[in-house]
């Protein structure tokens, strides 16, 4: 792939507006994919992403399997020589392919955040059940996913880790002030969550 | 010529300008705080770009100092008090002997450095883990002769508390890289079943003779050299495993590891803003000695009659350090004649 240095660095000063990141500070040492959990299932590490910011490379970027895979554990920024908190732009490129509508390389993880907003939308806090039962019928390997939850899930109701009362959600006493605070962000950012 | 230079600091630096001084016919009162001279360079066992043999070098240059008529070598002692200026100093030195109170023209402060405790890098498993140790560590293993022994694989790690704002310095420390690549053939060559791999961010060997000697440790010794800052050092049963991305190639790569090598930070010398405060001169952000102009009067501290030399201005090699000595001994001269 051929990349060409942008005079304007649009996606640049976006990215660090909205992070409240300074990008230029990286050494580029890669200490954050060295110590990220999942660098090595992303197809782009941290370091490159950056790389690719400097780049203006938006299309590659925002539909990168690597934006949905950050779990926003951390460790990068507890460990950046720099102080930087990649996963904050992290975050920020997953927003901006939200609003963009990129679709990403990674199709399971959106779905399931999708899901997981959508619960806590209705009932204001996550049900494990129902996230995990729409997730299976949404994710199209029911039989895979059925197969793989045998081993787990009885074993979970037998050691009293889940009880029968947990298969139907319950809606928490604040839920109308939750719908809210989703209203409002959606308003604020034009219609996505 | 009546009056004396005192020097702070018995390293190569403060033994170099106490000779050049005394070969000049000054006369030089050498404070030490420990008990022996040599400073860091004492405690290395090679040096580089060229391997020669460090207690060899550092044992003679002090035998020079002692053979010098002149020089008043004052062990285990202490700068405790400073008055007058330039040209017409007094100053009060602390020794277990006692206080006593000299009169000297000029001072110079060749007070040395000290390597970074990396006691904040808990990712690196350093305090946790014994096969886990600084460069200076890794001098004293080779001089007692407990390098690892067989097929062992060693790893060093660069940049442990410098080019890092958020848990060490903002600087590059100047000479691990040049020591990191002296340490993995200092590894080699006392045990060629060993592998050695150094991890990177960039090298920074400048000078006469470093590019090449980091050249001859990948292409003469076959150290791995793998382009990335170390992030993780984890304990797995006898062994370390080091985890790093490897940026050339953009993937993670993990060595299961022996023993991991952290090159740590140079910084000031303990107790520097003290002695600076005793002196009356500036330090810089850090706590180095500030010199007046870092190019044209490297050796000017912000006081008229006080001088600079080595490590305790910035991270420094021995031969700058010697250099700077001669310079600051010059400069000394000048005052005292």
């Amino acid at each position: 792939m051929k990349v060409w240095l942008e005079e304007k660095h649009s996606l640049l000063e976006e990215i660090e507006a909205r992070s409240g990141q300074k990008v230029q500070e990286c050494y580029q040492c890669s200490k954050c994919s060295g110590g990220c959990p999942f660098s090595r299932v992303m197809d782009y590490a941290p370091n490159s992403i950056l790389e690719m910011i400097v780049y203006g490379m938006k299309d590659q970027l925002l539909s990168s399997k690597a934006i949905q895979m950050c779990i926003q554990c951390g460790i990068c920024g507890a460990q950046c020589p720099a102080g930087f908190e990649m996963y904050e732009v992290m975050n920020v490129l997953r927003a901006m392919a939200k609003e963009e509508g990129y679709i990403s390389h990674e199709t399971k993880i959106p779905k399931m955040n999708n899901i997981f907003l959508g619960e806590v939308k209705n009932n204001g806090r996550m049900h494990e059940v129902n996230l995990m039962v729409k997730n299976m019928l949404s994710q199209g390997e029911l039989v895979r996913d059925v197969a793989a939850l045998i081993p787990i899930g009885p074993p979970m109701f037998l050691k009293g880790i889940m009880g029968f009362g947990d298969v139907l959600p319950h809606k928490i006493k604040g839920q109308a002030a939750v719908a809210k605070i989703f209203e409002n962000v959606e308003k604020m950012q034009g219609g996505h969550a | 010529m009546s009056k004396k230079t005192l020097v702070i600091g018995g390293g190569i630096a403060g033994i170099t300008a106490a000779q050049k001084i005394a070969q000049n016919g000054g006369e030089v009162i050498l404070i030490e705080k420990e008990g022996e001279l040599g400073g860091n360079f004492a405690k290395l066992a090679y040096t580089f770009p060229v391997l020669a043999d460090a207690k060899m070098i550092v044992t003679r240059e002090i035998q020079t100092a002692k053979a010098t008529s002149g020089i008043e070598i004052l062990p285990q002692t202490e700068l405790r008090g400073v008055s007058g200026s330039a040209g017409d100093f007094t100053v009060e030195l602390n020794s277990p002997s006692g206080t006593r109170s000299e009169h000297v023209g000029a001072i110079i402060v060749a007070a040395g450095f000290h390597y970074m405790e990396p006691t904040a890098y808990t990712e690196y498993s350093y305090g946790r883990s014994p096969k886990v140790v600084t460069s200076l560590e890794f001098e004293k293993m080779a001089a007692e002769n407990r390098l690892p022994k067989g097929n062992a694989r060693v790893v060093f790690v660069h940049c442990v508390g410098s080019r890092d704002k958020a848990k060490g310095y903002r600087y590059c420390s100047k000479i691990c890289c040049s020591y990191s690549a002296k340490h993995a053939i200092m590894m080699k060559k006392a045990n060629p079943d060993s592998k050695a791999y150094v991890f990177y961010i960039d090298i920074r060997a400048l000078g006469k003779g470093y590019e090449e000697f980091i050249r001859d440790a990948m292409e003469v010794y076959n150290v791995r050299y793998i382009r990335g800052r170390v992030a993780k050092v984890i304990e797995s049963g006898s062994k370390l495993i080091v985890r790093a991305e490897d940026s050339l190639i953009g993937n993670p790569v993990e060595v299961e590891a022996d023993l991991v090598v952290l090159a740590s930070a140079m910084e000031p010398p303990e107790g520097s803003r003290d002695l600076a405060g005793i002196l009356g001169i500036a330090t810089d952000e850090y706590g180095f000695f500030q010199e007046a102009e870092v190019n044209v009067r490297p050796c000017h501290s912000s006081k008229s009659g006080i001088f600079l030399a080595g490590s305790c201005t910035q991270p420094m090699e021995i031969a700058s350090a010697v250099a700077m000595g001669g310079l600051a001994a010059s400069e000394a001269l000048t005052l005292i004649r």
